[in-house]
């Protein structure tokens, strides 16, 4: 069974229970808990093809968004955000609800996901290739990666390149897109098929709106996926379409330097951030418009496989 | 005079051409090594050296010379990282 398959006032009634409900995304199995109805209803959209657990198991993280009592000094609504019943960062406004729930659940991935190595990087995968966009905030990875998801490519995620030890597969972890500011309407015009959430103004990183992922991407989140290509990705207004290949020394430099959980792992992640080098050809791409760089991706992909 | 060798601290490397990356066990440090610093690795793990014959055999293999004092610079250098001994 998955969230979709729940009525809203259902799955508002699960959220609200002292237990929550469990779900899955990619590896990790996720227990919430909450007690707002208009995140109730978000939840229900973009969530909407995770799986719902009923089986005991392991849980990865227990999380809960409530309500913070209204006090004379904080007299706007506001939302705590609970990892085991801690809070990592203070309340949010009531109207970020969805912001804050992801935000909060990334972050706790960040910090407990350390049996994987964890990329800041956008994964896409297409024939069993995995294309590799790892970036700095900012440099337009999650623009792209919404792009590729609406044109044929796989979603493994906009945010984590997991990387499993053991056989330095990528694995998928297909969560909502959040896009930010004018990457809003750039993807409504490129993919109006594209499921948006509603466009939460004001946050810290300015206007956000999340794309769901989309349901085949969750319906074959257990499939791994082989490195193939990395692409560092930066958008630079007017800046004329540069696709370059650049030598595997600085391609390792640059995805070490960028990953979440690199120092924690030691020797284990040097090793699979050289595998990963090793297996993919390697290029920075300089992009002011996405519909070029678009077509650069796909010749690049394309020519591979030919 | 000063003889530099390979350090007993083990360490695993990726190399890609003329340019390697070392991961260094002792520390968890993880460095790019240029083709120069390489040539100069891989002549001191087949015996200890000293600066002279370090200049020599960089000279033999066609690598340009850098002064005697950047040589010594780069071998105390990876003397401090744990790559190299003096004995």
């Amino acid at each position: 069974m998955k969230i979709a398959h729940l009525r809203k006032h259902a799955l508002a009634r699960a959220l609200h229970h002292p237990h929550g409900v469990t779900i899955r995304t990619g590896p990790f199995r996720v227990q919430l808990r909450v007690s707002v109805q208009s995140l109730v209803n978000l939840i229900h959209q973009l969530w909407r093809d995770y799986p719902l657990v009923a089986e005991p198991g392991i849980i990865d993280c227990h999380l809960a968004v409530t309500r913070r009592p209204i006090h004379r000094r904080w007299p706007k609504p506001e939302l705590r955000f609970l990892v085991d019943g801690q809070a990592p960062f203070p309340p949010f406004p009531l109207a970020h609800h969805f912001p804050m729930l992801e935000w909060g659940l990334n972050l706790c991935l960040a910090r407990r996901a350390n049996h994987l190595l964890m990329l800041h990087a956008a994964v896409v995968e297409r024939h069993g290739q995995a294309l590799l966009l790892p970036a700095w905030p900012g440099h337009g990875k999650s623009t792209l990666c919404a792009a590729l998801i609406h044109s044929d490519w796989r979603l493994f995620s906009d945010e984590f390149g997991l990387v499993r030890p053991a056989d330095g597969l990528l694995l998928p972890l297909p969560r909502p897109l959040p896009l930010k500011n004018a990457s809003i309407d750039v993807i409504r015009a490129f993919a109006p098929q594209a499921d948006l959430g509603p466009a939460f103004e004001g946050t810290h990183k300015g206007t956000v709106a999340h794309v769901r992922p989309p349901t085949e991407s969750v319906q074959r989140m257990d499939e791994p996926a082989r490195p193939r290509w990395l692409v560092f990705p930066r958008w630079v207004a007017d800046s004329p379409l540069r696709l370059e290949p650049i030598v595997k020394p600085d391609a390792f430099l640059m995805v070490a330097t960028n990953a979440f959980n690199y120092d924690i792992l030691g020797q284990t992640a040097f090793e699979l951030v050289g595998q990963i080098v090793d297996a993919c050809d390697c290029y920075t791409l300089v992009y002011s418009d996405l519909r070029e760089a678009m077509a650069a991706l796909n010749d690049l992909t394309r020519s591979a496989n030919a | 005079m000063t003889t530099w060798k390979r350090s007993r601290h083990l360490f695993a490397s990726y190399r890609w051409g003329d340019e390697r990356i070392l991961f260094l066990q002792n520390s968890g440090e993880t460095h790019y090594i240029n083709p120069a610093a390489t040539m100069v690795l891989e002549i001191l793990a087949q015996q200890p050296t000293t600066l002279i014959d370090l200049s020599q055999q960089l000279s033999e293999r066609g690598q340009v010379l850098p002064s005697e004092a950047v040589l010594e610079d780069l071998l105390d250098r990876f003397t401090a990282l744990g790559l190299l001994e003096e004995c």
